[in-house]
């Protein structure tokens, strides 16, 4: 399993958000999460990378085991954690250096000599090649990232997770900033790295659950409900307060 | 015409409250132009004749009622330079651990509480402070040094801020992103947060030194002398400066010609427009830049 949780518990203080998940996602597969807002689904997203924990007032309890290891256990350096369970956000956060700065900023962090530039050019195009954003900007990634369009932006915060070899690819609403056309291009771009990566991607749009993943999991209030093959879940749920949610009777 | 789209009174009576305030508001505003274009214009009509590169470029003669100011030209600019030396660094370190490392907890309210009150306490406070702890306590006497250490306490405050400021308008989700990809405070502060508010940075650190530069009692206990024939070699020596040579050929020396002090001020006055002048352009520039 590429992520295993165990009794997985999580409080914001005296606030419950997660009740003893237990959630086994399949290597290199797309896994959407699914259910209402507030539900946990963020929260769990957030914890695998255990970025979380930023903040104070987080406490968790059971374990996170990302390729059998146990992140939530004594010693595991963060900063590998964070390396190789990489995250995009909502809002493409593209970091306002140029692209190619971009793309080799977190080879940069983790590295203690810099790369050359033939090596670094090497990673730029194969990176940006693999986000299929390549020829969009081949011919200026000198230019501040920032610049770029919100579609363009997010393929890029794919793009420079890529050199720092993650297993593991959450991305928390990937498309909810994006207009139509943007969003079915990043959905194919998800489809097009599974396999390679193993993708859990937050999701409050149904389509796009049922059209981009391999499996899906229904959370509703802190629990899991259902997790079973995508097509499955929306043809013949199991549970009734999935069915409700996924028709739209409320959510 | 009766249409629905009539002016009535109400809206007659609206209208003309709107113009009585925008005036009325207006005027004020320009009346703060006044004082500023008063001294100005007196300083440029009383000061007329006085310079020449001679007023720049020589030492005052004749108990100081004839000849230049360079010797407190030079000592301005040591003063200044010492003061930055030792603030920007100060300052910019607190900054970045208020901003980017503190916890929001008792300590760093209190911090915050301190830098605030150090930024009202007055000028004369500050001298008598720097004489007793830099003259005296430290032993470093009456000296650059000394005047220059009292004007880096004072406008520490002003370097935090500025610095605090700058470094919080840098959005959280740069950040975000830094430490997502495993990026330690550090690597995100130096490679991400301080090349986006050098900006904002600098322009506090050229607001810092047009204040310096015309601060006077700071430094007549400290450091700065009525008058020397010759320049400072070291931050151990004492100096003229600016400020206090106004002030005594104004208040101490007799017989000053009328135009020498207008000279004098202007020249102050100069030197610290051309500063705030600089910084704006600086900001701008660097705000073009920008992307986000």
């Amino acid at each position: 399993m590429a992520v295993e949780t165990k009794g997985l518990s999580l409080w914001y203080g005296s606030f419950q958000a997660l009740f003893d998940v237990d959630i086994s996602i399949r290597e290199g597969k797309v896994t959407s999460m699914i259910g209402p807002s507030g539900c946990g689904k963020s929260t769990f997203l957030r914890t695998v990378n255990r970025i979380n924990e930023r903040h104070s007032y987080v406490r968790t309890e059971g374990s996170v085991k990302v390729f059998g290891e146990d992140v939530m256990a004594e010693g595991v350096e963060l900063v590998q954690v964070r390396k190789q369970v990489g995250m995009v956000f909502q809002r493409p956060n593209a970091l306002p250096i140029s692209i190619r700065d971009n793309v080799l900023f977190g080879l940069g962090l983790h590295s203690k000599k810099k790369p050359s530039k033939s090596e670094g050019d090497d990673i730029v195009e194969k990176s940006l090649k693999r986000v299929l954003l390549w020829d969009n900007v081949k011919d200026k990634l000198g230019t501040v990232a920032t610049s770029l369009s919100l579609e363009e932006q997010q393929k890029l915060c794919i793009a420079r997770l890529l050199p720092m070899k993650p297993r593991v690819l959450l991305m928390d609403e990937p498309c909810s900033a994006l207009d139509p056309k943007a969003t079915a291009a990043v959905e194919d771009l998800i489809w097009e790295l599974r396999g390679e990566y193993t993708i859990l991607i937050v999701t409050h749009n149904m389509a796009q659950a049922r059209r981009a993943s391999d499996e899906c999991i229904f959370m509703l209030l802190g629990k899991v409900i259902e997790h079973t093959e995508t097509g499955e879940m929306f043809l013949t749920p199991q549970n009734q307060a999935t069915a409700d949610y996924i028709e739209g009777r409320y959510g | 015409m009766t249409s629905s789209f009539t002016t009535t009174e109400l809206n007659r009576k609206n209208q003309r409250t709107e113009t009585l305030f925008k005036i009325l508001f207006g005027m004020v505003t320009v009346t703060l132009i006044i004082p500023v274009a008063v001294i100005l214009i007196t300083l440029v009509v009383k000061s007329d004749g006085i310079f020449s590169w001679a007023f720049f470029s020589e030492y005052p003669t004749n108990g100081m009622t004839e000849g230049g100011i360079f010797p407190a030209l030079v000592g301005t600019l040591w003063l200044v330079a010492v003061a930055l030396l030792a603030s920007v660094p100060l300052g910019v370190a607190a900054a970045i651990y208020l901003s980017e490392y503190a916890e929001d907890n008792w300590l760093t309210r209190i911090i915050n509480l301190a830098i605030i009150n150090l930024a009202g306490v007055p000028s004369i406070v500050h001298a008598l402070f720097g004489v007793g702890a830099f003259v005296l306590f430290f032993e470093f006497g009456t000296s650059i040094l000394a005047a220059s250490l009292t004007l880096a306490v004072m406008t520490l405050p002003v370097v935090i801020v500025a610095t605090r400021e700058s470094l919080q308008a840098v959005p959280q989700s740069f950040r975000e992103a830094c430490w997502n990809m495993g990026a330690t405070r550090w690597q995100t502060i130096w490679r991400i947060v301080l090349p986006n508010s050098i900006s904002g940075i600098l322009t506090g650190v050229i607001l810092e030194v047009s204040r310096t530069v015309g601060e006077t009692a700071p430094i007549m206990f400290t450091g700065a002398a009525f008058f020397l024939p010759f320049l400072p070699t070291s931050v151990y020596d004492q100096t003229m400066a600016m400020s206090l040579h106004l002030y005594v050929i104004s208040t101490q020396v007799p017989n000053v010609p009328d135009g020498l002090p207008y000279g004098v001020a202007l020249t102050l006055i100069g030197i610290v427009m051309i500063l705030n002048s600089a910084s704006m352009a600086f900001r701008t520039y660097l705000r073009g830049k920008k992307k986000w």
